[in-house]
């Protein structure tokens, strides 16, 4: 309820915009809702927009549950697609079977390594994630260009004139289950993450862990939890995540061909953000919003050709609706016309109680 | 010797908008209120400044940017002191806006993207000092208006009785609220103040450097002006330390690309990493003992 008001908020926030800039807004969005969700194919072609930013939404959401706010999705999606573009080369001879898992894991062990750097600067040094993070996303971002630059780039593949890397093995590209969309088998993948860190926040003892040191640290670490080991595992896990998202980014969008492009990107690291904010933590929730992410996406770029109202538009809503969710006033202003049910929110229960180990 | 004398001299100019944005994030730090928007604030600085300044000139380009500056701190405070959201979120959010609605408006047909930008001021006597004259005084008026900021800002911070009061609200709301004091309307001042001074930052960025505005031009230095007022323990004076030293790991990079034996051997992007890295390398040597100010994260009531 919370989000559809905010979403209504962004939406009408940035009609005026689009009316203020001298284009016409129902043309916009008319065009806008029917390039996302008009046909089968703009809703398969959603579903593939939404698969990475499910996978780097939940990846922010197990270093949020710990008190780590980690805006390096970027970086570790960058650098995922990067471990996986090497190993799916070196390994191209390899039968799908060993192949694709190299693939994956290649992208989740760079993506998680990417990751604890920032944690380890926290856990030793004091340094707040949130700048480091972003320092790391530019460096991997420069790491990236470097690594496929067309002269001097070690990963480029001569037989390109643009910057490419070496493609990986074909045996490790995913088909497109929807022809002209980039919906492919990765999709599944993904989903299956969802039920999987469910798991692992509220029934592993590591998402335990987690959830008592995001709580309190300094009850979590009396009761003698290793905080800055757990700080470190749930950032490893969360660049994990993010790291997949790129790999199979890699594997699966039809336009990459299984290489490493420029602007591989393009800011859906600051996506995952907004839909775990949107998703309220809850696995659930966080389908739902990348989903009207991937839907937000897809249709703004679909407006832009149609109407010509640039599609930097989506990130406008985007803003907007981070702060209509994330405003508690909005939710006691709900709360005042339903009284009747009490919306108890689970992060607001008491922390649990940490026998001593 | 030449090649020294341009990269100091880049320095200073690139230490200017840094300064601006870390000189406002300690106010705004100091009254207790995280400011992580100071990226967007520069961004949206940045854009206003080349969209005023090219029909305007550049006092209106200024004038824009002080505005638009002024707007977004008026949004973050209200943010986080109003609405109850949590600093970092709403910091988060800003950087998202400031990144869309620059983006957006560069796209629109007839916005200008391109300005004059104010003309170097040759301090008289003084420019004629060897290396010194060419490094220190032929600026951009910017660069002298950043450097001076930071004496004011220490002045302002320990010399007078809001900035006691600013640094107070930070520290202990409770006691500055005993004493009579709206700490809300304090913190309102201090980010709006803030966000002025990273937009103006942010100026110094596309109308004072390159004339022009493109797509997130500010590249992370919001962030690098945060991580110099942690390197400079919320002071005025250690933050300028941070900055110049931030500042001359940008010049440096771009420099070195000029020079033969360096610039055709390592590559751009390598180079190009220098600041990032130099920021990490400098948070990993200095986070460790500081102290934020206490009550940095509270909101409002």
């Amino acid at each position: 309820m919370r989000v559809l008001i905010a979403a209504v908020i962004g939406l009408v926030l940035s009609a005026a915009v689009i009316a203020a800039t001298g284009y016409q807004p129902v043309d916009a969005y008319r065009a806008m809702f029917s390039e996302a969700l008009g046909s089968v194919e703009s809703l398969a072609g959603v579903l593939g927009a939404a698969t990475p930013l499910l996978l780097l939404a939940l990846g922010f959401t197990v270093a949020f549950k710990a008190g780590l706010f980690n805006i390096g999705g970027e970086g570790q999606f960058v650098m995922g697609a990067v471990g996986a573009a090497l190993l799916g080369h070196a390994g191209r001879a390899l039968p799908a079977i060993a192949l694709i898992p190299l693939v994956i894991a290649g992208g989740m062990v760079t993506g998680a390594a990417w990751a604890a750097l920032a944690a380890l600067m926290k856990a030793k040094r004091n340094v707040h994630e949130v700048v480091s993070t972003i320092m790391l996303n530019w460096v991997a971002l420069k790491l990236s260009t470097y690594l496929i630059n067309t002269v001097y780039g070690p990963m480029h593949d001569p037989a390109s004139q643009s910057p490419q890397s070496l493609p990986i093995g074909s045996n490790a590209v995913l088909p497109t289950l929807f022809a002209r969309t980039d919906l492919h088998a990765g999709v599944f993948l993904a989903l299956l993450m969802v039920p999987a860190v469910a798991w692992l926040l509220s029934r592993s003892v590591l998402g335990f862990e987690i959830r008592a040191v995001g709580k309190n640290r300094f009850a979590a670490r009396t009761y003698g939890i290793d905080e800055g080991r757990v700080l470190l595992r749930a950032m490893a896990v969360s660049g994990a995540l993010a790291g997949l998202a790129g790999a199979m980014e890699l594997m699966g969008v039809s336009a990459y061909a299984g290489a490493l492009k420029p602007d591989f990107a393009a800011g859906r690291g600051f996506d995952g953000i907004t839909i775990a904010l949107m998703g309220g933590g809850g696995p659930l929730g966080i389908l739902a919003a990348s989903l009207f992410l991937g839907a937000l996406r897809l249709g703004a770029i679909g407006m832009e050709t149609l109407t010509g109202v640039p599609k930097e538009l989506s990130f406008i809503v985007q803003g907007i609706l981070i702060l209509a969710v994330m405003t508690p006033v909005l939710a006691d202003y709900l709360r005042g016309f339903r009284k009747s049910r009490p919306s108890a929110s689970p992060d607001a229960a008491p922390p649990p109680v940490v026998p001593p180990s | 010797m030449k090649l020294l004398v341009t990269i100091l001299a880049s320095t200073m100019s690139l230490s200017a908008p840094l300064i601006l944005a870390a000189m406002g994030g300690i106010l705004s730090e100091r009254s207790g209120v995280v400011i992580i928007a100071l990226e967007g604030m520069m961004l949206g600085g940045a854009f206003a400044a080349i969209a005023f300044g090219s029909t305007g000139g550049v006092l209106a380009g200024l004038f824009a940017a002080l505005i638009v500056g002024a707007l977004l701190g008026l949004l973050h405070a209200a943010a986080t002191q109003k609405m109850r959201i949590g600093a970092i979120v709403s910091g988060v959010a800003i950087n998202i806006l400031a990144s869309g609605f620059t983006g957006y408006l560069s796209k629109v047909p007839s916005i200008p993207k391109e300005a004059e930008g104010p003309s170097i001021w040759n301090i008289p006597v003084l420019c004629n000092i060897p290396v010194l004259g060419d490094v220190l005084f032929r600026q951009s008026p910017f660069t002298y208006f950043a450097w001076i900021t930071v004496a004011a800002m220490s002045f302002f911070l320990w010399r007078t009785p809001w900035g006691l009061r600013v640094t107070a609200a930070g520290e202990n709301p409770e006691a500055v609220k005993a004493a009579g004091i709206n700490v809300v309307r304090l913190r309102f001042g201090a980010v709006m103040a803030a966000g002025m001074l990273a937009a103006l930052g942010g100026a110094q960025l596309s109308l004072g450097l390159v004339q022009n505005f493109t797509d997130n031009m500010t590249a992370g230095r919001g962030f690098i002006a945060l991580a110099a007022i942690v390197f400079g323990r919320w002071r005025p004076g250690g933050a300028l330390i941070a900055c110049v030293f931030f500042a001359f790991a940008d010049a440096l990079q771009s420099g070195l690309q000029l020079v033969p034996g360096i610039g055709n051997k390592v590559p751009s992007e390598l180079l190009a990493m220098l600041p990032y890295v130099a920021t990490l390398v400098a948070l990993v040597f200095f986070s460790k003992q500081v102290q934020a100010p206490a009550a940095t994260g509270d909101t409002g009531d």
